[in-house]
């Protein structure tokens, strides 16, 4: 009995099992603290954008404006520990409850709106957000910012070299994928699911929708939140650059290019995009000298088109569905050849459909 | 016992009213059927009960309790479930998983609760998962349960709906045209499962076009007409009353 719950665990946690092998192996191989700075970038989007998934790819309501719940969480971490001399930790806890009651704020008033109006709520509230970093001079620093944030820390232990860096950041990722698990296998994650494909059925079904839709962003907030302290007291120096629009939208195509409705997904949209953005950075200014930093902004577009077209639901769920259309064509031919056995049984059409 | 009780009920839509001044009550038990020529007002009829929309005027009772103008999840919790006339099935998710949507009443733990993995998550878990397989062996598609739903063929998408809906376990089902694409064979296995739900507690409502179904299921049939109730009465009475005959059934050729 014992020796057969165990194999199950293993199983069910086989992923994560082996995600724990890539991060130490990643950081056995890479002795060089540079590149080990890149995997802790990753990490530290991946835990947004597993939020942003959580919220788009399962809920289906789009946030154009999640940079600035990592802003949030980056600049109250950072003010709470440089200026008000908060430990780190607890900093990072007191931002994700700011964070949460600004997202729960944003939340009640935009989540009644529906697709594009939704879209440009919340780019509407990033965008003041953002506003706000950059003008409150007194509180923030301004365009300047300021720095003397102190690095990440748990009592004595410090976290002030790459390395213990990397591990601290992928031990929240890991953290984060698993309680995002948690939630989609549940019963609110099929709830939040049923919203995505037919929001009346679901609330005919008694699901409160917009509490749900509520609660889900404020968690995905929250993640924005925990990302941004983590990378506060990783850089230790506060500008309002890395919380603009262009953020916000890069979170977007992170979730979309690793799959939306996908739970490691995020790693590889993450991973995929700041790989192409190191690539551009080197080869574009030696194709066009005088191309200026926008061209990003192009390539990424083209990517979206491509990613859209060809794996609509993104990298994993591509390469997911590349393997199991064979099985799911099985499937159907076995059902039909099911429904051939009663020869009274040809399928009618939904001839009903529109009427009424 | 009265279980619905409906007093005036009024719905415009623009110019066009769709339900006008309607009143009638369904007692606990039985199965009521709403017929009437499309646009009658049948849907909307439905739609108001279950609180997708709300009415201009009128009162809907349930158990005693007002549900006038409730948000739709609220009036689910008093135990009000239904189906649609257009497939609203969950698609991405299996079969089991959505008739386990239509459980989702019988779990209490919030999402926290889901996140942190908590010990009764997995024992709700499974006691949802026990009560959508009882529902699914009830409409014949317990060996169908891990198959997308979207490749279910289309008459067992519409008993799925019905499973879907059971497993709430609602003191009243509304199904609107149930029977809407099926052929006679299909048609024949959801009378039968129609006609055994009242004995597990649930109160039927039915909008459908088959007049066959109606008349052999049905204990009460309200006829409308234009948005107002043309007659009322048991199958035997509605087949014999003129107005519905005329308004309805086709007038005979002499």
């Amino acid at each position: 009995m014992k020796t057969k719950s165990t194999k199950g665990f293993l199983q069910r946690n086989l992923s994560i099992i082996f995600f724990i092998a890539i991060v130490i192996l990643i950081a056995l191989l890479i002795p060089n603290p540079y590149y080990l700075g890149n995997f802790v970038i990753i990490g530290i989007f991946t835990i947004v954008v597993v939020g942003l998934c959580l919220l788009m790819g399962y809920t289906g309501q789009v946030s154009l404006g999640h940079a600035a719940f990592y802003g949030l969480g980056a600049y109250s971490s950072a003010l709470l520990t440089a200026k008000v001399g908060f430990t780190p930790l607890l900093a990072m806890v007191i931002a994700a409850v700011i964070t949460g009651i600004v997202a729960f704020l944003i939340g009640i008033a935009t989540l009644r709106l529906k697709e594009h109006y939704l879209a440009l709520a919340t780019l509407g509230s990033g965008i003041i957000i953002y506003i706000f970093f950059n003008e409150q001079v007194n509180i923030t620093g301004g365009p300047s910012g300021f720095s003397g944030i102190p690095y990440f820390s748990f009592g004595s232990w410090q976290f002030d070299t790459e390395r213990s860096y990397y591990f601290l950041v992928w031990s929240f990722v890991l953290l984060a994928i698993i309680f995002a698990r948690n939630i989609v296998s549940s019963r609110i994650g099929r709830a939040l699911r049923a919203i995505h494909t037919s929001e009346i059925a679901a609330t005919c079904m008694g699901i409160p929708a917009f509490q749900y839709k509520v609660q889900i962003f404020v968690i995905s907030a929250i993640y924005a939140s925990i990302a941004g302290s983590l990378y506060a007291h990783y850089i230790t120096f506060m500008s309002p650059s890395p919380f603009g629009f262009q953020a916000s939208v890069e979170f977007v195509l992170m979730a979309a290019i690793g799959g939306l409705a996908s739970i490691w997904g995020p790693l590889f949209g993450v991973t995929a995009v700041l790989f192409l953005t190191e690539f551009l950075k080197t080869v574009v200014p030696e194709i066009m000298p005088s191309a200026g930093g926008e061209y990003e902004i192009i390539f990424f577009g083209l990517i979206l088109v491509i990613v859209m077209i060809f794996m609509p639901e993104g990298l994993v769920g591509g390469i997911k569905d590349y393997f199991a259309k064979g099985k799911i064509k099985k499937l159907a031919i076995k059902v039909n050849q099911d429904l051939a056995e009663f020869p009274e049984n040809d399928l009618p059409s939904d001839r009903n459909k529109g009427v009424q | 016992m009265s279980l619905l009780e409906i007093e005036n009920l009024t719905r415009n839509f623009g110019g066009v009213t769709a339900v006008a001044n309607m009143s009638f009550q369904v007692n606990t038990g039985e199965i009521v059927a709403f017929i009437g020529p499309n646009g009658a007002g049948k849907t909307t009829l439905f739609n108001l009960i279950t609180g997708l929309i709300k009415p201009d005027y009128g009162t809907i009772k349930f158990k005693n309790i007002d549900i006038t103008g409730k948000v739709p999840e609220k009036i689910a919790a008093l135990g009000i479930n239904r189906t649609f006339q257009n497939l609203q099935l969950f698609n991405g998710m299996t079969v089991v998983e959505n008739v386990m949507v239509g459980a989702h009443r019988h779990g209490k733990q919030g999402l926290l609760q889901a996140g942190f993995s908590f010990p009764g998550v997995a024992k709700e878990e499974r006691f949802i998962l026990a009560k959508a397989m009882e529902k699914l062996e009830l409409v014949g598609l317990t060996d169908k349960k891990d198959i997308p739903v979207e490749i279910l063929p289309y008459g067992q998408q519409r008993l799925l709906e019905i499973a879907r809906a059971m497993a709430m376990e609602p003191k009243m089902l509304l199904l609107d045209e149930p029977a809407a694409g099926l052929n006679q064979g299909e048609t024949d296995i959801l009378g039968d499962l129609i006609c055994k739900l009242p004995k597990m507690g649930m109160t039927i409502l039915l909008v459908e076009h088959n007049m066959d179904l109606i008349m052999r299921i049905s204990h009460h049939i309200v006829v409308l007409d234009h948005g107002s109730k043309l007659f009322e009465g048991n199958p035997g009475e509605v087949q014999n009353d003129a107005k519905v005959i005329a308004a309805y059934l086709g007038e005979e050729i002499v």
